[in-house]
């Protein structure tokens, strides 16, 4: 293990609204590759991706990317730091296309300007291409090449799912946080999103951190899962460790789970 | 001292035409979540149909007779225009809608057929020349009602997003063609509506108060509580309970469609109590309405469009501020100061005077 | 060093284009139908319907309206339709246009007591500007101070916007109407109304020479629309439109961008303002009220929101009604009134979106489908 500060670390994070405790003295430390974050409904999980994301503060700890504090950062300047997020619901443009939605993912990378847009200059032109085939080549490994300039409200909602991983991934990120990115998505559509996830971890130094409610996918594609549940993490681990531990079985999983034999170690 | 007790009571006053205008608004909103423009102009229609009845005009009914008939036909007219029009923007069926409008339209023509003879008809239409005979312009007209009625069925559906800014543009155009209709049905020139209190006043100490002032100012203040305490009770949560989430309201039992049409009939009782008091406080002029619904829109904001004691209270001021401000330092400032409360207010505070609290949607 | 558009995968990555001419349609499009309204003064083939008989001084004078009306319009399509920001205070950057180049440009005062009378004096008296300077100088101003009126977008959403910037609006026109009465120095003379120095063309005379200013304003907004929303700025408005709660992660300041979109809408409409003060010859606050404002959105949401030629449609539509309806004013509401409620039930985009609307009705398709089997048969 070398010294090097976790990609993502949440030190001690407390969250209330009001009088409603959400979070609860969580700490948690994802590291590279794809890490589990799961845990019944209302435990607190997508609160967890809020406050990575800036959209909620926290009442008291620390939120860490690289070792370095994210506290006092707007949404806007996380995705400059290296985060990207998606939505349970995906949040689209749907009467622009495939490839503008995506697009939108590269804005916070565009260096040419509105006015440079407005008085036709070729390098913005230049620019804007060169942003379209990073896009095109990023919907192409997640099969949506042919539809990239197809009405987005044309596409299934799996389709749609997709389309708004690729914005996040087309940012450049460092950190990646999908929330339930499979949950409504047929057999295939979940099989390319994950082909194409392992692809990338594989070439590029990233930190994923995946919500999710389907068990077998999350054993199977990650190596780390914290459990959430009522708002503290009650446990972390392989999945091996997890789905084996007493406290995890009677809160979520009940006695029948069974590991599959492809699940990550 | 008494000049400005004077401007308080006056500003009182129109305070409570805002507020008034202002709560109707909001029940409304609160319970179908549709932004009334044309709250003031039904409200007026209200008020002209009550003074024609009344012994000012026409009929010649008693005073009150007049008013509780003007009420009544308020929330018939209110509840009509949300089953008419509304409705069928919210998937509910467009036949109503398409049955009144070609009748209507249907009697329009013929009588404007009758009224103006046989080419004007056509004539009648802009653009269009004229010198069609008879049998022709009826044909005309009547093949238009079962075409407009086909027209209505087949292409007004149910909105994809229930915005607001449809309805709200849907309120603005029904706004219009009232006051047009208003000025058709009855003259354009101001109408006194006397009250049995009309013109009467009493002094405190050295300032003069009109009884008309202080009717309007309890009418109104008492209408408020009313409806607040209707809000609270059996039907007021199964209203809210429509607005916040119609599709499950009616899985629990709750019958939508009834409750938006009390919604409507008592917001528009409401809007003709206010025009009624104002008109007769004032001059029954077709004016009357335009200048109150902005007035009542941003008493509506004071009070977050949530919050009812916050609507009558932003009302209550706005007036009070109008009046005084424009007595102790100058009338041409008085228009400036709803505008300004209303922008000063919302930079403050972005929900209004309310303080009900709203979660995020993430 | 070309760029090539494809990409490693075979894939395009514009959108393909049909090929041909086709592939430039709004382009033909525009410029044939800008074309035909620019030679209308000599070729009035409008005079058919009377009122936008450009062969007379009346027509032209109704045309100039529309072109006002419609370059307003797409400043104001921009704003609510593409960025879904309600932004009501249009009417009262319209009038800053009007005012501010009006001001700007008359004449100074006229000291002379021998041949100014004071009430002609007070009514046309400005700074003397050349009109092509006041001009530019005050669009830029009204789009500094339309970004002004926009801050509350920061922090207010939907209907509270909407009455925030209604009020700013109404109260940049009580602003200009209570000179003199309560401050003077801006010399707008109040609430009596201001003359309107015209600016005469290339010598033409003052009603053709408003006829260009107003079709002018109409092709600078129109093209600046097109730029704009075909690219992406207009995929950024839209994003915060639509997807606004996620703008933030994304990296797109909403906030800003919702200024960015107040700006420019104040800025067309303040061209707009100032080629219907050229127009109408005179100005007077009264004419620039909330009412002016429901007819922008009358002539905006009729033509179509969000559409290319929404609002010169809306416009064409409004002011020839208002023209025949002219004397009977009653008759003018109800038609606006009842066509609204119409087109909010029937056609929510405008009539601009009739042509789609057919195209795609399940009757035109039977007639394709009928046709095609009949091509097919031998």
């Amino acid at each position: 293990m070398s010294g090097a500060p976790p990609p993502l670390e949440l030190d001690d994070l407390h969250v209330a609204f009001g009088g409603n405790r959400v979070l609860e003295g969580v700490d948690l430390q994802f590291g590279l590759g794809f890490n589990g974050l799961i845990g019944p409904n209302g435990a607190g999980k997508t609160t967890v991706f809020n406050v990575l994301s800036g959209y909620v503060k926290p009442t008291s700890g620390a939120v860490l990317k690289a070792g370095e504090s994210l506290s006092g950062l707007s949404q806007t300047d996380r995705v400059k730091a290296g985060i990207s997020r998606t939505f349970q619901s995906p949040k689209l443009i749907l009467d622009a296309t495939v490839m503008e939605n995506t697009l939108l993912g590269r804005h916070h990378l565009f260096k040419w300007g509105h006015l440079a847009e407005l008085l036709l200059l070729p390098q913005q032109r230049n620019e804007e291409t060169e942003a379209r085939r990073i896009c095109m080549e990023m919907l192409d490994r997640f099969g949506l090449a042919d539809d990239a300039h197809k009405e987005t409200g044309d596409l299934s909602l799996g389709a749609q799912k997709i389309v708004e991983v690729c914005r996040a991934l087309v940012a450049d990120p460092q950190v990646v946080l999908l929330d339930e990115p499979a949950a409504g998505l047929g057999a295939d559509d979940v099989t390319v999103l994950l082909a194409g996830l392992r692809e990338l971890v594989a070439a590029r130094e990233i930190c994923v951190v995946i919500i999710e409610h389907d068990l077998e996918l999350v054993t199977t594609m990650c190596p780390e899962i914290s459990v959430l549940h009522f708002g503290r993490i009650i446990s972390q681990g392989t999945p091996a460790e997890v789905t084996s531990d007493p406290t995890v079985i009677e809160a979520y999983l009940g006695a029948g789970f069974e590991l599959s034999d492809e699940a990550a170690t | 001292m008494a000049q400005l007790l004077q401007q308080i009571v006056a500003g009182l006053e129109a305070g409570s035409y805002y507020s008034l205008i202002g709560l109707a608004i909001v029940v409304i909103m609160k319970s179908t979540d549709v932004p009334n423009f044309a709250m003031a102009e039904m409200g007026l229609v209200a008020a002209y149909v009550a003074w024609w009845l009344s012994d000012d005009a026409e009929i010649g009914l008693p005073f009150w007779l007049a008013i509780i008939i003007g009420l009544v036909f308020a929330a018939a007219f209110g509840a009509a225009t949300q089953f008419l029009l509304v409705r069928p923007l919210t998937g509910l069926s467009n036949q109503p809608l398409a049955i009144f409008a070609s009748l209507t339209f249907g009697f329009v023509m013929i009588s404007q057929i009758r009224e103006r003879g046989l080419p004007g008809i056509i004539d009648w239409i802009p653009g269009l020349g004229g010198g069609y005979p008879l049998p022709v312009a009826i044909l005309l007209a009547l093949a238009l009602v079962p075409i407009t009625y086909f027209v209505l069925r087949k292409w007004v559906k149910k909105l994809d997003v229930i915005d607001h800014f449809p309805l709200l543009l849907l309120t603005i155009g029904l706004n219009f063609a009232l006051a047009s209709i208003i000025e058709n049905l009855w003259s354009s020139t101001p109408q006194r509506f006397e009250s049995p209190w009309s013109g009467q006043t009493f002094n405190i100490g050295e300032t003069r108060i009109g009884w008309d002032q202080m009717i309007s100012i309890s009418v109104g203040a008492a209408i408020a509580f009313l409806l607040a305490g209707f809000f609270r009770s059996k039907w007021g949560v199964r209203m809210r309970a429509i607005a916040e989430d119609g599709s499950t309201a009616r899985m629990l039992g709750i019958n939508a469609g009834a409750v938006s049409l009390i919604a409507w009939a008592i917001g528009t009782t409401v809007a003709g109590a206010a025009m009624i008091l104002n008109t007769s406080s004032t001059v029954l002029e077709l004016g009357s309405a335009e200048g109150l619904i902005l007035k009542g829109f941003i008493a509506a904001v004071l009070g977050g469009f949530v919050s009812l004691p916050g609507t009558f209270v932003g009302g209550l001021l706005v007036g009070v501020a109008e009046a005084v401000v424009g007595g102790q330092i100058s009338t041409s400032l008085q228009p400036t100061m709803a505008l300004l409360i209303v922008v000063a207010v919302l930079l403050v505070s972005p929900d209004g005077l309310s303080r009900e609290a709203k979660l995020r949607e993430v | 060093m070309a760029v090539t558009e494809t990409s490693a995968s075979g894939h395009p990555l514009y959108p393909p284009k049909p090929a041909g001419w086709r592939s430039h349609k709004t382009l033909i499009s525009s410029v044939a139908i800008f074309a035909v309204l620019a030679i209308l003064p000599w070729f009035p083939v409008l005079a058919f319907t009377g009122t936008f008989d450009t062969g007379n001084d009346f027509g032209a004078g109704n045309m100039a309206f529309v072109f006002a009306y419609a370059a307003a319009a797409v400043g104001f399509n921009l704003l609510v339709g593409y960025s879904g920001t309600l932004g009501l205070a249009h009417a009262g950057l319209f009038a800053l246009g009007a005012y501010g180049t009006a001001i700007l440009s008359a004449p100074p005062e006229c000291l002379d007591f021998d041949t100014c009378e004071p009430v002609v004096r007070a009514a046309s008296a400005g700074y003397g500007w050349p009109f092509f300077l006041a001009l530019p100088v005050v669009c830029i101003a009204a789009a500094i101070i339309g970004i002004v009126v926009g801050f509350p977008a920061a922090r207010l959403k939907g209907f509270f916007l909407a009455i925030a910037t209604l009020a700013l609006g109404e109260l940049i026109v009580t602003i200009i109407r209570l000179d003199d009465a309560v401050w003077s120095g801006l010399k707008t003379n109040g609430g009596t109304g201001k003359q309107v120095p015209i600016f005469q063309f290339f010598g033409l005379r003052p009603v053709t020479s408003a006829y260009f200013m107003a079709l002018g304003a109409l092709v600078i907004t129109f093209i600046g629309y097109v730029i704009l929303t075909e690219r992406r700025l207009g995929r950024t408005l839209k994003a915060v439109r639509d997807t606004e709660i996620a703008t933030g992660p994304i990296g797109i300041s909403a906030t800003y961008y919702k200024l960015v979109a107040f700006g420019l809408a104040a800025f067309s409409a303040a061209l707009a303002g100032a080629a219907w003060a050229q127009n109408s010859a005179f100005v007077n606050p009264s004419s620039f009220r909330t009412r002016l404002l429901v007819f922008l959105l009358v002539v905006l949401i009729v033509g179509g929101l969000g559409r290319l030629w929404g609002p010169l449609i809306g416009a064409v539509f409004f002011v020839f009604l208002r023209q025949e309806l002219q004397d009977t004013q009653k008759l003018l509401f109800l038609l606006i009134g009842i066509a609204l409620i119409l087109t909010v039930l029937i056609l929510p985009d405008g009539f601009a979106s009739l042509p789609d609307r057919i195209r795609d009705s399940r009757w035109a398709q039977d007639l394709r489908r009928r046709f095609k089997s009949v091509a097919v048969k031998p």
